[in-house]
């Protein structure tokens, strides 16, 4: 009987872990190998500025938490959880192919994002030479093995523009970024220093098409109101959004909210189930593994809370995505102290205004010069005495 | 004036920098803290930036490294062609120079993860 079992190794189920075992809860780690997640095959810099106070690589963010791991007294179970159960039980198969049953006083899920290629492109996946970003990524990355010559990425998130730089690095030459939207994905800042800095080609209301028989040929682009014009290359890496693997969250019968995709959650970052904290990218799109390391201490020391139990009940209020917003974390919160209440817009927007509204009073309101929907937002205010749900909206200035 | 994105953080800051043409002082707006001033000034001067990619290793599978500090960029892909054509040997550990002063910029290639 463990008090904190942490379901998923990588930035955030690492510090969920360490910071449950500082609050004296008996915790195990279950990872499919080794601790690190996403992050051991993220060899770029650009993590760990707020976490670590330093400029860190991925595979160094990854070695710098799980030293932490080293003597904590935190058990490492390498497996693979196929379960988890409002009864807080989680079933794990082992390497061996084994099943396990282990019992925990409270669960935190982190067990990261999954790729939902858009069903246009599935039929094109078995063609030789067309890629899942995260599968090029360790490829490349992981197994060092060289992909290709010539390149077209679908999709414009940071992982795509990120591997299009990797790859002009590696002497693949990428011909061009496509995306189907009206704005890249990725923030701006990744957009100058992975395109921009080596003058890929970005094409936005851009669709593709593969073609080819068993191997790739080519790629049909379509631009918006335009014919499709054929470019010859010997891979493609589709790279659609990345959102909450919810197995798990679904099999425990935990609340989803339909944009994230993730749990439902408290302030405390618990679900819907009691006892069942989540955290990282399996709750919802993540900035940085900075804050995916964040999200996770806060997970873990509320899980170790909870197993204690020392978690207060108290009255909630509900927190909900208005006009403008894609979505709001956390989806409840207690009537008092100060709740931090994260947000992404749903679009890019200029000049517009937060409003926090509760029934029809305006309880807060703030100023942005810009919001970026890549950019996780958060304000920080009392919802002490409310009686009626708090909304978040936008409105143009 | 000329648009610049700092890179330096999520928040991309939108800033416009420019410098006389008599090679004056440097004047930079939009952005939100001091780092990104550098960071503009820098565009204007000398745009550097961190490489990051795969040290070749004998008999095993490559190794990631970093460089120890930004590289000029008009020297990466020089500083690239050199460490594809090198090779380290094993037992690599992070933080191990894998290659110094690399074309005399003064700055180390760094391994970034073990090779046992």
């Amino acid at each position: 009987m463990y008090d904190v079992i942490v379901a998923g190794g990588g930035a955030a189920g690492i510090a969920a872990a360490i910071s449950a075992v500082r609050e004296g809860a008996k915790v195990a780690l279950i990872e499919q190998s080794k601790p690190g997640g996403r992050l051991l095959q993220s060899i770029h810099n650009g993590f760990g500025d707020e976490f670590f106070g330093e400029d860190l690589t991925g595979p160094e963010f990854a070695a710098r938490l799980a030293s932490r791991l080293v003597s904590s007294g935190i058990k490492i179970i390498i497996a693979t959880v196929t379960d988890v159960s409002s009864a807080l039980t989680v079933t794990v198969r082992r390497p061996s192919g084994k099943l396990a049953e282990l019992k925990a006083k409270a669960i935190v899920l982190a067990t990261g994002s999954k790729e939902e290629p858009e069903p246009s492109t599935a039929p094109t996946s078995a063609l030789r030479g067309v890629y899942t970003a995260t599968e090029a990524q360790r490829l490349i990355n992981i197994e060092g093995k060289i992909i290709g010559k010539k390149a077209v990425v679908y999709g414009s998130n940071t992982l795509a523009v990120i591997l299009a730089r990797r790859l002009t690095l590696e002497g693949v030459k990428v011909v061009c970024v496509c995306e189907s939207r009206e704005k890249p994905v990725a923030l701006p800042k990744d957009i100058v220093q992975c395109l921009e800095d080596f003058d890929i080609p970005l094409y936005l209301n851009t669709t593709v098409a593969a073609e080819g028989e068993s191997a790739l040929r080519g790629v049909y682009i379509k631009k918006a109101l335009s014919e499709p014009s054929f470019i010859a290359c010997d891979t493609l890496i589709l790279s659609p959004e990345l959102s909450p693997d919810d197995t798990l969250t679904v099999g425990a019968g935990i609340v989803i909210d339909g944009k994230t995709r993730g749990a439902e959650v408290t302030s405390a970052l618990e679900t819907s189930v009691p006892g069942i904290f989540a955290a990282g990218s399996a709750l919802h799109t993540q900035t940085s593994a900075d804050d995916a390391a964040f999200e996770g201490m806060d997970a873990g020391r509320n899980a170790a809370l909870y197993a204690e139990g020392k978690q207060e009940t108290t009255e909630h209020v509900r927190i909900t995505a208005g006009e403008g917003i894609h979505y709001v974390m956390p989806h409840t919160a207690p009537l008092e102290g100060r709740t931090k209440i994260f947000f992404r817009a749903a679009d890019f927007r200029k000049a517009v205004r937060l409003d926090v509204r509760c029934g029809q009073d305006l309880i807060f309101a703030k100023r942005y010069p810009a919001l970026l929907p890549g950019l996780l937002e958060n304000i920080e205010i009392s919802l002490n005495g409310l009686s009626q749900d708090v909304r978040l909206s936008l409105e143009e200035q | 004036m000329k648009k610049y994105t700092c890179i330096l953080c999520p928040v991309s800051c939108e800033m416009e920098a420019g410098q006389a043409v008599d090679h004056g002082e440097i004047s930079v707006s939009g952005n939100a803290c001091k780092r990104g001033e550098v960071y503009a000034r820098m565009e204007i001067i000398n745009p550097q930036r961190i490489l990051t990619t795969l040290f070749p290793v004998t008999r095993g599978k490559a190794v990631p490294c970093k460089s120890g500090a930004p590289l000029d960029n008009h020297k990466l892909f020089d500083v690239i062609k050199l460490i594809k054509n090198s090779r380290a040997q094993k037992p690599v550990k992070a933080g191990d120079i894998l290659l110094p002063n690399v074309l005399g910029t003064g700055v180390d290639i760094i391994a970034t993860a073990d090779r046992p």
